[in-house]
């Protein structure tokens, strides 16, 4: 019987693998510690399978098509933009079968999935498997995109039932696997607009308080307007941290690390979601 | 008669296709052409004023990466210091 085991929610900043643009080495040092503790948590729940939810970035979803929700039920690789970033493209062992199910699941209660029996995916996705998950031979990948980037933007709510949605499917899955799951992106970011460079570092503690103190519900009720006017467009990626704790419901939330770098544009922050025994 | 879609469409194979990228590089009076645009947006696009396709509706996201691509990363603190409407240095975006 496949389990959840554990999640994380994390950055997914195109400039992680690299560890560029003159960022402050001391911060740079924790966030790739908190990037290798993810790691070890990796190891030492047994996972299977890493769940790793992300948005695209215009990249391969262009104004021809936009799914609000999408599952990778084939073969993944790095898109060609990501192999630019520090990372080795090649093929991503995806969990085909309970990808399959996850989506089949959905469609019966009414989850409007996309699928793609091939992708490249982009950094969202990229960049915490490079960093936390690729090292661990044999565990596989599962992405999933959300739209938090091309509005009109997934809603809050619809993000946290698709997580419940895949929670359940996992939950009905009859394979023996451990699933981890991780929420990416954010927290506060101005992406290409007026603003780029600010941090909001009063929103991402704030953030990262509610995460710890369960309030769910509390995120979903956040305006997009809001969000966006406090923390600019790229923390709408909570979206991502919305879904993933759709699929933890009662975790125990503990914030692994928290740096605000400006020159990587954006607010990191870590949470580790702990699954009660 | 405006028409973000067909922008962000433009904008989109600069960044995405080769082929485009260097017609846009080429001429880019030429390449907007193959666009449903209006005057006002055809020139936005030739001049490439960031500020104005965002004010105008663009994807700030899609801008910033059909500049990157269309004029090199290395020309970057300009989009930086352009949408800030300040001199800056270069972060990760």
């Amino acid at each position: 019987m496949a389990e959840v085991v554990g999640g994380f929610l994390m950055p997914h900043l195109p400039a992680i693998p690299s560890a560029g643009f003159g960022a402050d080495p001391a911060q740079v040092a924790t966030v790739y510690k908190a990037f290798e503790q993810i790691s070890e948590r990796i190891g030492e729940l047994e996972a299977d399978t890493v769940i790793i939810i992300g948005d695209d970035h215009y990249e391969n979803f262009g104004p021809h098509c936009i799914p609000s929700c999408l599952i990778v039920t084939g073969d993944v690789d790095l898109s060609a933009h990501a192999q630019t970033l520090g990372m080795e493209g090649g093929p991503i062992a995806n969990n085909e079968p309970l990808a399959r199910h996850i989506l089949e699941t959905g469609y019966a209660e009414g989850i409007d999935w996309a699928f793609a029996k091939s992708l490249g995916v982009d950094h969202s996705v990229g960049v915490p498997y490079h960093m936390s998950v690729k090292k661990h031979a044999g565990v596989r990948v599962i992405p999933i995109f959300l739209n938090c980037v091309v509005a009109p933007l997934i809603g809050n709510r619809r993000a946290h039932e698709v997580g419940q949605s895949m929670l359940r499917a996992v939950r009905s899955w009859p394979e023996n696997e451990r699933v981890v799951v991780f929420g990416t992106g954010g927290i506060s970011h101005w992406v290409g607009g007026p603003g780029m460079g600010h941090v909001n570092v009063e929103f991402d503690h704030r953030i990262l308080d509610m995460i710890e103190k369960g309030d769910v519900e509390g995120l979903i009720e956040l305006p997009d307007d809001t969000v966006l006017a406090e923390a600019g467009n790229g923390a709408l990626e909570l979206k991502n941290w919305i879904c993933a704790l759709g699929m933890l419901p009662n975790a125990k939330a503990e914030t692994m690390a928290y740096e605000p770098i400006p020159e990587w544009v954006t607010g990191c922050g870590f949470t580790q979601l702990d699954v009660a025994a | 008669m405006m028409s973000i879609s067909a922008m962000e469409k433009a904008l989109w194979q600069i960044y995405q296709n080769p082929a485009d990228t260097e017609r846009f590089g080429a001429d880019a009076q030429a390449y907007v052409k193959d666009f449903n645009l209006d005057e006002l947006e055809c020139s936005m696009l030739v001049s490439f004023d960031s500020m104005a396709m965002i004010s105008h509706g663009a994807n700030p996201l899609l801008v910033m990466m059909a500049f990157q691509t269309a004029m090199g990363m290395e020309r970057f603190p300009e989009y930086f210091a352009t949408v800030n409407g300040m001199a800056g240095d270069a972060p990760a975006a």
